[in-house]
Order: C-alpha cells, then structure tokens, then sequence
C-alpha cells in the first residue's frame, strides 16, 4: 500500500513540476536563444568592421604613394630635365647637367620617403630604363606591363607585387635577390606630350604597420593580405610557427599561401571571396596554420588584394560560451527549486489519503479489526466518502472470508494440497502433505520442491510440467516422490498455474491424492515382464553371434579353398599344354581335362558361396552407371548360342526395342547367365529352345527366360529361391551345382530394387522373370 | 627374363616355379613378404608376381610402400588375388601403379600370356 501512496504523491510532483517547469523552460530557451544570437551578431559586426575599415586603409595607402609618384612626375625641372634627356641634339655638357639634377631631385624624394627605394625615368618609345638611382636593371623593355602600359595612357598605375630579380633592401636592410617589392608608374607630361614615365619601386614591407596596426579588444586577431592568387603580402602574426611547420624559409610574403596545411586547400574564406562585400564565416573553420577560426574578408579598393581579420575560434565564442554557462545554470537552479517547491506541496495535499491508506494496508496484515481513524469520517471530504464505503466493502470480504476458509478445511480433510511460488518454492503445505511426505511444515515451507524428488523421474518430465503450466494449461499426472524417511509414494496430481491481474502466473496450486499402493501393484507386475523381455533379448544376441561366426567361416573358407586350388589349376593346365611339361598320351590327357574341368567346378562353386554370402551380409557392391539392356541382351544371345547349339537347342532373342537404364551391368549379366545355363541344363535334347527378352513396362525393364525344358510343380516354385535347394537328389547328380545360383539370382535383383518370380508347369517348360526399375 | 614371385603360400610359388623355370626364364620367389619387399628394393627384376593377403605385411603394403617414391611403373607388379575384395580396391592399385591383375585360382595359360606381353613391351 505504501508503494501506492508513493506512486501517487510522484504523479502529483510531476504535474506540479511540468506545470511550472514548462514555461521556465520556454522562456529560458527564447532567451537563451536571443542572447545567443546578439552575441553572434556582435561577433561578425566586429569582425567585419575589422576587415572592412582594414582594407579601406590599405587601398589609402596605395592612393599615398600613387598620389606622391604622380607629384614627383609633375615636378616642373623633373619634366624639363626629363625632354632633355630625350632631346638627341643636346651637348653632352647639358645631359650630364640634366641627369645631374634629376639625380639630386630623386635623391630628395627618396630620403623624405621611407617607403620609397628606387626611382626610375623609362623612355615611352622603347619602354627601357634610361635612368636609375639604384641598381635595378630591367635587360628587357617594361613595355605590356600593367603599370606602365596605364602610365603610358596618361594614368598612374601599380605593378603586383614581385620577387625581384636584382638583389634589393630587404626588411632588415641588408642586400638579396627575390626580396618582394612593388612598382608604380607615372606620366611625365610636358607641354606637348609624354616626355617619359617615372618608375617608383616602392618598399613592400612598409604596407605592415598600415595592415596591422589595429586597435582591437580581440588578443588573437590575425590581420593581413593576400593577392588574388592567395600569397601572403604581408608578414604573418606567427612566423616562428610557420618556420617550425616548414611553411616559409625566411618570410610570409610571396612565400606563403592561405591554404590549410592539411588538405592543401585554400582556406574556407579565401575560397568565398566576393569582391563586392565583406565575406564572414563564424562557423570555425582551419586557418592557414590549421587552427579553429572565425573571420572576414575584404578586397582592398582598386586592386585584387584581399585584406583578411581573423580571431581563434575560442577565444571568439568565449564570450558565449560564458553566456551559455550562466543561462543553464541559472535556469537548472530555479528548476530544481520548483521541484523542492513542488515536493512539499504535493505531500501536503496526500497527507489525508495516506492516513487513508495506512488504515487498508492493517487489513492486509491480517488485523480483523478494520478501523479508520476517526479525524477522516469526520472531514466530511471526498476522502471521508471513499473511506466509510471501504468500511461497508469490509464486511463483505469478512463473511466471504469465513466461507473460503470453511472449503479450505473441506479440502484439507480431501486432498494433499501445496502451493509453490513462481521459483517452485512450496509457501503452503496442508497437514496430509506433511503426514505423507513425513516432513514437518517449518521443514517445508520455503524449500524447492525438489525437497520430495525421487530421482524416478527423467528431467524432461519436469520440463514438460513446467512447459504446460507457463504457458497456462493445467497439468494432470503422476509423479513419485520421495519421503523424508527414504521411502518413495506416489501421487495422483492436478496442478494448476494461479494468474495474477496482469494474467502472470504467480503462483501454482498442487491437490494430489496418494496412489502409492496402486502402484506398488502395477510395479510388481511390470517387473515380471521386463525379465522375459531381457531373456529373450540375450537369446537373440546369441543367434546373432553365431550367425555372424558362420557368416565369417563361410568367408574364410572361400577364401581359403582358392589358395590350394591355384598350385592344382597350374600343375593341371600346363599338363594340358602342349610341350611345356612333355606331351601327354591321349588317356593321360583325357584324364588332366577331366582334372581341369573338375577344378573349374568348384572354382565356381566357391564363388556362388562368396556371392551368397556377400548378399547375406549386405556386402555385395553394386557399380550403377548407363547400361544398354537391348545391346546386352544381344550379348547374352552371342555368348551363349554356341553353348545351347551344342546340347542341339536353338536359342532367340526377342528383345525388339532400344533400352537403356541406369544399373550394374555386370551383375545384371550374371544373373541373366544364371538363368540361361539353368535353362540349357534343363530343356530336351535337340527339340530344346530358349526365348530371352527385355521389354519396358511401368514397373521398370522386364526381362523374361523361357524354356520347353522338364518344368516343375507349384511345391517346388515356393522353394525354388532358397539357398541350397534343388529339386531333388537326381536332378542334382544330373545337372551338378550348388543350389545358390537363384539365390543369389533372388539376391541381386533384390538388391538393384526389382523382384524376380517363376511361372512353370511340370512338363510343360518354365518361364523366370524379373523387374530392374529404370533407375 | 628376370621374374621375382611373392606369395606366402610354398605350394602356389613351387608350381609356378616349376613351369616357369622350364620355359627358361631366370625365376626367383619368396615366401616372406618383408624379404620381398627388400628385394624388390634392392634388386632389378623385370617382372613380379605377387600376393595380396600375406601376414604381417601385405601385397597393399608393399605397393602402398612402392608407390610412395615413384619407381612402382618399372617394376611391372602383376598382383595375384584370391582376395574376396572388390574390383574397386584392385582399381585402386592399377591407379597406384600396377601392371595388372589376375584372380585365383589361375591357369597357367594366364600368366604365360602375362609373361610374353610384359616381354614384348
């Protein structure tokens, strides 16, 4: 009862808590979801506006030095002294004057420009360097070059960004070639036309601080610029990393590119570009170190130069990472608050339904006194009803208790009654149970009720009990058991499987009845015939032993029987052969073949008993494979024409179909020689004749042997297939053999699955047939 | 030609002895298996006529032992059965390697006919 108590104060927690966890819950996720999104709104705003104001600097410092060139070029004595140098008619006293001063003017340009290294007067004709203050040396002619071509056309232009090719200052203002550099071209216009273009290389290194000096809350910003083909302009914020990552030699510019070092490709924001607006990606993503960013791009103005800002990715979504912690925990507080909240108020409302149901669990204990706890009938509730009619109810159970118990005593007084639990543990034992058993009840109770097995009883038996009963049937039997003193009693019982409300078996009851002596009885006689059973059985073992034995002597014999044969058929046929032991006189030869002849016999005869006995024992092997029955008929009829004309028979073969069947063409030889020599030793002298043949039929292949010979009567066709059995004494000494050649005829045809049978009538000639099925 | 009969039985090797000896050939028996194995072994023969079911060692045995290095084809064994066994298990041997076989009880005109068809090979 206090289980249900419980379940029902949860039920109520939960529903108070659902109730208010649901919007808490609501509200915290829009919230979250508000806050989370101003955050990320935040974060690309100050990205882009880093990227943004960045290259918008960059594109000011180039419009600096385009402005700066294009000031030098429209320098009046710069254009005056730039026509003479041009001018093929002047002195050579006046063009050492002219380069003298433009060579002193550049020379004051540069020293007021850091940024500016070299600068160059280019003849427009040819597009070669006709003065320089530095060493660069151009062999070929600029001409095609971008920023000379825009000179040209009267504009101010700006090369790429270049490894030279001469050696130039580098960053630390030491002397090498393939240092980065730039150049940008200006027209020198005089009053007519284009006099010559002026050539500023400017000092690339210069771009850094403009690129990087940014004032920005964010300690892992990356700032820096790239050209279109993804090279690095400027230095990189980690150039030790690169050089222990063997991505530069000696500096980011020209060398590196914005690729992720792992899949070789452009990282994701170079490779989304859009020279139109500012490119963000808050969606980390790896950096040309392989580092987790977020970051934005921007094309710097007039050039395809991208300026990209770029934040490690932790330390961009730490702020919202913080944001995230603090939401969860202050909602995961406030939830659990309400659910203490919901706790105490929920058992503040059960508290009157537990009195309630403390009341009906004493009736479960067994207390015959039902009370309620007056305080409840008086509250005048919907729990003050519910307790008087549990009152009324009670009394009813009482009366319908009293009656159970009566049949119980009834049944008691019957039958031996048990129940066991689900585990086969006995919970009640009646008194003729123990008085049968010889057990007490405390010695019962609790105990498998493997306490009473006799052991009689196969586990399988148990196992079709228990098969029944889970699956709800009754089970109705006998069983032996076995009591505490040793002594074994047998019950008649009915057991049936007790289904709870959620029609589980919770318990199963057992009413036996004691059949003991009805079985001692039954035992007794069973007894009595299990002994003439195993009597006989030894009796058959013996017959067997000694059938096997004189299976094993007949074996042994045949075999034996042709080891002194062969000395006897070598000695007798080399007699018989001319020359080899001297020739012999006619009666001394006539007396050698009667030798062989007479060897040959019981050559034969030996064989028949190994034949018969290889059936006998099932032992014969059979070869089956395609055999053509008319082709083998044809040759029984060959081989044995001669032997039939000789006693002045005739011999025909009927056989007029194509046959073949699958069978052991060698045996199905033997026995169709058997039955034509037993015909040939039987038909009459000169008026004898033999018709053979094989015929399909549904059966299988019939095949015939008939002959006009002596014939026999019905007595002697019944016996005719038994081994050792011949017609009688005479007939033997007329036709010799050993009365097995139909046996074994009988044996093989059995064995290939036909049947084979006689028709005779004494005098009158006889007819053997027999089946061999097709396959 | 050089002949070697295996055969526990003294009586069969004496009377083949006796006619083979007196059509001139160079005749040689014994009636121990493990003696002929030993023999065949060591020894060249141009022919071989030998028992199936000896004691202790068998006519299997020995081609069983024969075949294993391969030099069984020159021996031309010409096994000599009174053995109840089946065709399959003498197949057996020819698939070992055997010249032949022949069944007793035998006439002599079999193994003369043997012995001109090993000669004229």
């Amino acid at each position: 009862m206090a289980k249900i108590t419980s379940s029902f104060t949860g039920k109520l927690i939960f529903m108070v808590m659902i109730l208010s966890l649901v919007p808490l819950l609501i509200a915290g996720t829009y919230l979250y979801s508000v806050e989370i999104e101003n955050e990320k709104e935040s974060l690309k705003k100050r990205l882009e506006s880093l990227s943004g104001v960045g290259a918008q600097n960059v594109g000011l410092w180039i419009e600096e030095k385009k402005i700066t060139v294009d000031g030098i070029a429209k320098n009046n004595a710069i254009i005056a002294d730039t026509k003479k140098l041009f001018d093929p008619q002047i002195s050579e006293e006046e063009l050492f004057k002219s380069r003298f001063n433009i060579q002193k003017h550049f020379s004051t340009s540069i020293n007021q420009y850091d940024w500016l290294e070299e600068l160059m007067i280019i003849d427009p004709k040819t597009g070669k360097v006709v003065f320089t203050t530095g060493l660069s040396s151009f062999p070929d002619s600029l001409e095609g070059e971008i920023h000379y071509e825009e000179a040209v056309n009267r504009k101010v232009g700006m090369s790429e960004v270049y490894s030279s090719k001469s050696p130039i200052k580098n960053e630390l203002g030491q002397f090498e070639r393939g240092v980065p550099t730039l150049l940008i071209s200006a027209p020198i216009r005089g009053e007519v036309g284009l006099e010559g273009i002026l050539t500023a290389r400017i000092n690339v290194f210069d771009i850094n601080p403009t690129v990087k000096n940014f004032l920005t809350d964010f300690t892992s910003a990356d700032l820096y610029l790239v050209n279109s083909d993804g090279y690095f302009l400027t230095s990189s914020a980690f150039p030790q990393t690169l050089i222990e990552m063997e991505l530069i030699e000696k500096r980011a510019e020209l060398e590196l590119l914005v690729i992720v070092p792992e899949t070789k490709q452009f990282t994701k924001i170079f490779q989304e570009k859009n020279p139109s607006i500012t490119t963000s990606i808050l969606q980390g993503y790896a950096d040309y170190r392989g580092i987790p960013v977020v970051g934005a791009l921007t094309m710097v103005p007039g050039t395809n130069w991208s300026y990209i800002a770029e934040v490690d990715e932790k330390e961009a979504y730490y702020q919202i990472e913080l944001l995230q912690f603090w939401l969860i925990t202050a909602f995961g507080g406030m939830g659990i608050l309400t659910a203490i909240i919901a706790v105490i108020a929920s058992r503040k409302l059960i508290n009157p339904i537990k009195q309630l149901t403390t009341s009906v669990k004493e009736i479960q204990d067994d207390s015959t006194e039902f009370e309620i706890n007056p305080t409840i009938l008086k509250s005048n509730d919907e729990v003050s009803v519910l307790a008087s009619a549990l009152k009324n109810q009670m009394n009813i159970i009482e009366k319908d208790k009293k009656q159970l118990l009566e049949f119980k005593i009834a049944l008691d007084e019957a039958a031996i009654v048990s129940i066991l639990d689900m585990n086969e543990r006995i919970v009640f034992a009646n008194e003729r149970f123990c008085e049968t058993s010889k057990y007490s009840r405390d010695e019962l109770l609790g105990k498998n009720t493997k306490i009473v097995n006799s052991g009689y009883h196969n586990p399988s038996f148990f196992k079709e009990i228990k098969k029944d009963l889970t699956s709800g049937k009754t089970w109705r039997g006998e069983i032996k058991n076995k009591a505490k003193d040793g002594t074994f009693f047998w019950l008649k019982s009915t057991i049936i499987p007790v289904l709870d409300e959620e029609k589980k078996i919770s318990s199963y009851i057992n009413v036996s009845t004691d059949i003991t002596e009805q079985k001692i009885r039954e035992e007794t006689l069973l007894k009595s015939d299990q002994e003439k059973s195993i009597t006989i059985e030894k009796q058959l073992e013996e017959l067997k032993l000694v059938e096997k034995q004189k299976d094993e002597f007949v074996a042994m014999m045949s075999h034996e029987l042709k080891t002194p044969l062969t000395p006897i058929k070598i000695y007798s046929t080399s007699l018989r052969r001319p020359k080899l032991l001297g020739d012999l006189n006619e009666k001394q030869m006539s007396a050698v073949e009667s030798i062989v002849f007479n060897t040959q016999r019981l050559e034969k005869i030996v064989g028949d008993l190994l034949d018969a006995q290889k059936l006998e024992l099932g032992k014969m092997k059979f070869d089956k494979k395609e055999t053509k029955v008319d082709e083998l008929m044809e040759m029984m009829f060959r081989n044995l024409v001669s032997q039939t004309k000789e006693k002045g028979g005739q011999i025909i073969n009927h056989t007029s179909e194509k046959i073949t069947i699958n069978t052991d063409s060698s045996r199905l030889a033997q026995v169709l020689t058997n039955l034509i020599n037993n015909a040939i030793d039987f038909i009459p002298k000169d008026t004898g004749k033999i018709e053979i043949k094989a015929e399909k039929t549904t059966e299988g292949v019939l095949f015939s042997v008939k002959d006009n010979g002596i014939g026999m009567t019905s007595e002697t066709q019944k016996k005719l297939f038994k081994k050792f059995f011949q017609t009688d004494t005479s007939v033997k000494r007329k036709h010799g053999g050993t009365g097995l050649g139909l046996a074994i005829c009988r044996g093989i045809v059995e064995a290939l699955g036909g049947r084979i049978w006689v028709e005779s009538q004494e005098g009158k000639g006889t007819n053997f047939y027999f089946v061999i099925p097709e396959e | 030609m050089k002949i070697l009969m295996v055969d526990d039985d003294v009586e069969i090797t004496k009377a083949v002895e006796t006619i083979i000896t007196s059509l001139g050939h160079d005749f040689q028996f014994t009636n121990d298996p493990r003696e002929g194995l030993k023999l065949i072994r060591e020894q060249d023969q141009d022919m071989v006529i030998m028992d199936l079911s000896m004691p202790e060692v068998s006519g299997i045995d020995i081609v069983h032992d024969l075949a294993k290095d391969g030099k069984i084809k020159e021996k031309k064994i010409v096994v000599l059965t009174a053995s109840a066994a089946g065709d399959e298990e003498l197949k057996d041997l020819v698939g070992l390697g055997i010249h032949s076989f022949l069944k007793k009880p035998v006439d002599i005109d079999a193994i003369i006919n043997k012995i001109e068809e090993i000669e004229s090979s």
